[in-house]
């Protein structure tokens, strides 16, 4: 946190600034006040009260601008740390794997980089304004009441200690509890939540009144550390108000003692009152913090975990540059396998393959069998348990889902990069999106998640935005689903015409989809369990077969065996 | 305005409110005498002081007065915190018990909501209603209460203090307060729009980071980190700026305040000094006067404050009342027993039901029978009606026409515990609490022995991992606990069905997402556990329901074949393709 203020230390210093102006201001204040009676009502002297009168109204105006300081620099410090931090986690975030961003789940990450932040910056200016005031207003008082009547200090110096004790005390007492109750809500929740996501497992052991009594502990046992807690804080505050009052009693009396026997004068006894109160109201905004810190430092908390959680390195995948060489491949897997963090069993095992310019590979399975998988770990959102990924090139990603951004198609398509009109238009036509951009084109707007196309515009923008990268790997990750039939073939045609060195991934249920393909992969529970082309694997790959009867009518499936006989 | 709701709730305490209020008036009132009181001694002083500058003689202080002064103020001031402290901690207990009541009624009213009602809301809105809803009311109340009565007096006690000290002086003072409005207005007026920009940059920025996160793949498969870092960072100065300028525009309003509070206290200085000095006012008086003023601008912002904690707390009190005043699960009509032995014969005639946010129905027209001890799979491709006809025989949701008969009896006739007893449920969601894994077991058989338990555990395979882990039985499991795979989760959730031994059994998914290997120790699990009970098992592995006695297929919400595997192979319709189409069919319902 400490090295968030640093960068800030002018703000800090003019922050400082202000706020020793407002305590000075505050104390000169009662000063004046003191010759006011002294030499004014005492003396009878009307003109040198309207004089001081004069000197008082400039000393406060003084003070004002030193609050107006205060505020200022408290507002943008706190602001601007704030900024800081959501740009830190944030950039932090994208450094996660997606294992990383599991841990925490999407929901906790936003507002952890959204609120927890902003709570950070609503605690802050708080402290910043009030409580850091207080040790300055508690000095400055202690010194300026020295000055006026020496002899009456030690009022001041016992009742501070006294506050001490009973704000520390109150603090040593309920912290811990405060802190318990957090465990305890905690407790409350999780059981609250499993009422809800156990809503027929409860109904259908008729365990609602079990449930119930698990709950009512919970909530008894938070119930009553929330009542101690509160409790000892409506003790305390009564009791901080108290000591002033004893306070101001006590410098009354003694000052009085004082007057009497050692011609104190009285303007001096009256200003030492107000500095007892000052500094009093100051301990009670110091008193203040111990409020508004723990919410802060639990937020604080939630985003440390985010910046100090190492972002998962993704070491078994190798980029290099773009070969000329025939013979490399574009994308090379040897014995690839992955297993989710507590998962029983590895999600894709033994994945060995090779792919090459201008070939087209199909990875056809049922759901769950590992496609996505494989797809996460080629695009290095996931990094291999064992085994090695060597890509050549550039890649270019068409997931299963059309995520576009909020922003114009440019944008979309550019994603950073640098890339000509010409070649987004380019990309454009090839993907069949042309005609539903033709308006606007390029600056047509997206709005957040691309809601204002439709699936099939959106997939269509998804393949533009792969294209327009001229990647020399293309992975069609399930992306064909929301095409019709006759943009499908104008797209593949496209493909097949100007992208002819594009080595292509295509993953796929259906097996109309990938006939065509020049090598084709069948995973099932993470495995190969077959290799070839659509001849080669009807013929003799039972899976395939299997996949193939149940997709096609017997007369069509007849055909197709016959055919590659 | 739902805060006539809330009354009814707290005005089960209130006599104990009164008591609260009582103290409070006690507390104030003494509050505001104390200044006077302890002006009274420094007018003594002066006065002594006074008249020995003007006699030219020593000073002569009456110390047998102040002191009766200074003992009647402390003892003020003792009855004072004491009746505070007793009022803030009587408040605390009355927040207390009604946090307790709250949120009792929020989880029983839970249990007593029909499903349905959890169709439409999110968990999350429910569970917000039961922590924040209820933390704003109780917090907002506590506060408000006592010091919405506190304030009034303050404000009221210190008008009157003030006049009868000198009303010249009073109207200087009030004088301020009209200037002070005025700033107020304007400068809540000004950040009251900062404040909605700033709310709408943090929709907007949260919607940004939303987007980002959730679309992470594109992200990292594009290289786009530096784009999306570019739009963010200038979205969040854009928030920044509005923080800034709302927070300290709304932070000029103390300063001033205290700029206006100061410019009074100038002038009732100077005046009244020169009041003093006419003798028209004590010097005593002055001070108190000015801890008067300092006092004064106190309960008025207090008063602001607590209208907008109330105006928070009429709105959390809607969500929560609204939410109780949902309508429960009707429970008419059920008056018939099941008798307590049962065959388990169920019969199903003409089912119809329709889901409240649907235009079609998931069930329609379905009839079957099945006989005593019968295993009967249901099969079918997802949003078939599976789980619909599962949630009808648990009387989850009830029928719009037709009947569930068991044993010959109507369940609709039949109180729905009474229903829910005799079935013993798996489903695929693996749901736990957060206990023992000994409580986990015994769920549906609270009073079950240890040895009744490791006896079923035998039976469910999961006897060694009770021996393997640490504590055995008494091992915490739930959410926290990453101790098991959710194969072993699985199995816990048989073997307590197990345990609870209901003649009965429904198995929705029991064995997907769960390996290989743990699947076939699931499977001879759930052998046992149908051994001998009418069981409805669905399960997108056709492999694991070949040997059922019964298969009801079933589609868009009806059954379209019924009888064996081997029969329904040789019908080689709908069933024989779902069942060579495996491959095809395994989506999550």
């Amino acid at each position: 946190m400490l090295r968030y203020f640093v960068r800030h230390w002018w703000r800090v210093l003019l922050l400082f600034a202000g706020l020793v102006l407002q305590v000075w201001s505050a104390l000169e204040l009662p000063t004046y006040m003191a010759e006011i009676v002294n030499r004014g009502i005492i003396g009878g002297d009307q003109p040198i009260i309207w004089q001081i009168g004069t000197q008082m109204l400039g000393v406060a105006a003084i003070g004002g601008v030193g609050m107006v300081l205060a505020g200022l620099f408290s507002s943008q410090i706190s602001s601007l740390i704030a900024a800081q931090i959501r740009t830190d986690v944030f950039r932090q975030v994208l450094q996660f794997t997606t294992p990383d961003i599991d841990k925490f789940s999407t929901a906790s990450l936003i507002t952890r980089t959204t609120n927890d932040a902003m709570q950070i910056s609503q605690s802050l200016v708080m402290l910043l304004r009030m409580s850091a005031q207080a040790p300055i207003m508690a000095i400055g008082a202690v010194f300026k009441a020295f000055q006026t009547a020496p002899d009456l200090t030690w009022i001041m110096a016992l009742s501070v200690a006294v506050l001490l004790c009973v704000v520390f005390s109150a603090m040593f007492i309920a912290l811990p509890k405060f802190k318990a109750m957090q465990t305890a809500l905690d407790r409350l929740n999780q059981i609250a939540r499993e009422n809800l996501t156990g809503l027929r497992v409860i109904r259908a052991f008729n365990a609602e009144r079990r449930e119930e009594s698990r709950f009512h502990h919970a909530n008894t046992h938070f119930a009553s550390l929330g009542f101690f807690a509160s409790a000892v804080m409506s003790t305390a505050f009564p009791l901080v108000a108290f000591v002033m009052n004893l306070a101001t009693l006590a410098v009354v009396w003694f000052g009085a003692h004082q007057i009497a026997e050692s011609g104190l004068e009285i303007g001096n006894m009256m200003a030492f009152l107000q500095y007892a109160i000052q500094v009093i109201i100051s301990f009670m905004f110091l008193s203040m913090a111990f409020v508004i810190l723990p919410r802060a430092i639990v937020s604080w908390k939630r985003i440390r975990e985010v910046l100090r959680t190492t972002p998962t390195k993704v070491t078994h995948r190798v980029i290099l540059p773009s070969t000329p060489v025939k013979n490399l491949p574009i994308l090379q897997i040897s014995e690839m396998s992955y297993r989710y963090g507590n998962a029983d069993e590895n999600a894709v095992s033994d994945i060995s393959l090779e792919l090459f310019a201008g070939e087209k590979l199909a990875i056809l399975g049922g759901t769950g069998s590992g496609k996505t998988t494989l797809v996460n770990l080629i695009a290095g959102v996931l990094d291999a348990c064992e085994g090695e990924i060597i890509l050549r090139g550039t890649l270019g990603l068409i997931p299963q889902k059309n995520l576009l951004f909020k922003g114009t198609v440019r944008e979309n398509l550019k994603l950073g990069h640098k890339i000509s009109d010409t070649e987004l238009q380019k990309s454009i036509t090839n993907a069949c999106a042309a005609d539903f951009l033709a308006e606007h084109g390029l600056n047509t707007a997206v709005a957040q998640n691309g809601n204002n196309f439709s699936g099939g515009q959106r997939q269509r923008l998804c393949i533009a935005r792969a294209l327009a990268q001229n990647p020399n790997l293309l992975i069609f990750d399930d992306s064909f689903s929301a095409l019709d039939l006759k943009t499908d073939a104008r797209l593949r045609a496209n493909l097949a015409k100007n992208y002819q060195a594009t080595a292509q991934i295509i993953v796929a249920q259906r097996i109309s989809t990938i006939k065509s393909a020049d090598q084709i992969i069948v995973i099932d529970a993470g495995r190969i369990v077959g290799r070839g082309t659509h001849a080669e694997l009807l013929k003799s790959n039972q899976t395939y077969q299997a996949i193939a009867k149940s997709q096609m009518s017997d007369a069509e499936y007849a055909t197709e065996r016959k055919a590659v006989r | 305005m739902r805060l006539k709701n809330l009354w009814r709730v707290v005005s089960a305490h209130k006599w104990l409110l009164l008591v609260v209020v009582l103290l409070a008036l006690v507390s104030t009132i003494f509050a505001i005498v104390g200044p006077k009181l302890l002006g009274n001694i420094t007018t003594e002083v002066a006065n002594a002081l006074i008249k020995a500058v003007t006699a030219q003689s020593p000073i002569s202080i009456n110390f047998s007065a102040i002191a009766k002064i200074a003992t009647f103020l402390l003892t003020l001031y003792i009855i004072s915190v004491a009746a505070e402290i007793a009022s803030g901690i009587l408040m605390a207990k009355i927040a207390q018990k009604l946090t307790l009541t709250l949120r009792r009624q929020i989880v029983q009213k839970i249990n007593r909501l029909p499903i349905a009602y959890f169709d439409r809301h999110k968990f999350g809105d429910t569970l917000a209603r039961i922590t924040n809803d209820v933390d704003t009311i109780l917090g907002n109340l506590a506060q408000a209460f006592t010091q919405i009565i506190s304030s009034i007096m303050m404000l009221g006690g210190i008008l009157v203090m003030m006049f009868t000290i000198s009303w010249q002086l009073s109207l200087i003072a009030l004088a301020t307060v009209p200037v002070a409005t005025i700033f107020i207005g304007f400068v809540s007026k000004k950040s009251q729009k900062y404040f909605k920009a700033t709310q709408n940059h943090l929709a907007e920025i949260t919607a940004e980071a939303e987007e980002v996160y959730a679309g992470h793949t594109v992200v990292k498969a594009f290289a786009a980190e530096d784009l999306m870092t570019q739009k963010f960072t200038a979205e969040n100065h854009r928030l920044q700026q509005n923080t800034f300028k709302s927070q300290f525009i709304s932070g000029l309003l103390f300063p001033i305040t205290h700029l206006i509070g100061n410019f009074g206290y100038v002038f009732v200085a100077a005046i009244g000094a020169g009041l003093a000095i006419d003798g028209k006012i004590n010097i005593g008086d002055i001070q108190a006067f000015i801890q008067y003023i300092n006092q004064f601008n106190r309960p008025l912002a207090q008063i602001g404050q607590t209208i907008t904690l109330l105006q928070s707390t009429a709105a959390a009190s809607e969500r929560v009342f609204d939410f109780l005043d949902e309508p429960d699960e009707p429970t008419h009509r059920a008056t018939a027993k099941l008798p307590k032995n049962i065959r388990g014969e169920i019969i199903c005639q003409n089912l119809v039901f329709q889901y409240a946010d649907s235009d079609t129905p998931a069930i329609k027209n379905l009839s079957f029978t099945t006989h005593a001890g019968q295993k009967v799979a249901i099969v079918g491709p997802t949003g078939a009606g599976k789980t619909t006809l599962v949630n009808l025989l648990m009387r989850f949701y009830d029928l719009q026409s037709g009947q569930i008969l068991l044993d010959g009896t109507d369940i609709a006739t039949v109180p729905r515990a009474e229903v829910r007893a005799r079935f013993g449920m798996v489903l695929q969601q693996t749901w736990l609490i957060d206990d023992t894994l000994r409580e986990n077991l015994r769920y549906g058989k609270p009073h079950a022995t240890d040895a009744e338990i490791m006896t079923v555990a035998k039976a469910a395979g999961i006897e060694h991992l009770i021996n393997d882990l640490p504590q055995g039985l008494d091992t915490p499991i739930g959410e926290e606990h990453e101790i098991l795979s959710s194969g072993e989760k699985q199995l816990i959730t048989i073997a307590r069905a197990m345990l609870a031994d209901a003649p009965m059994l429904i198995l929705d998914e029991a064995t997907s997402n769960v390996d290989t290997r743990t699947e076939q120790t699931i499977a001879s699990a759930m052998q046992n556990l149908t051994k001998n009970r009418t069981s409805f098992i669905i399960a997108h592995r056709l492999s694991t329901i070949r040997g059922a006695d019964l298969i009801l297929v079933v589609n868009n919400g009806d059954i379209v074949e019924q009888g064996t595997h081997q029969q329904l192979l040789k019908l080689n319709g709908f069933y024989a393709d779902l069942y060579n189409s495996q491959y095809q069919s395994a989506p999550t319902e």
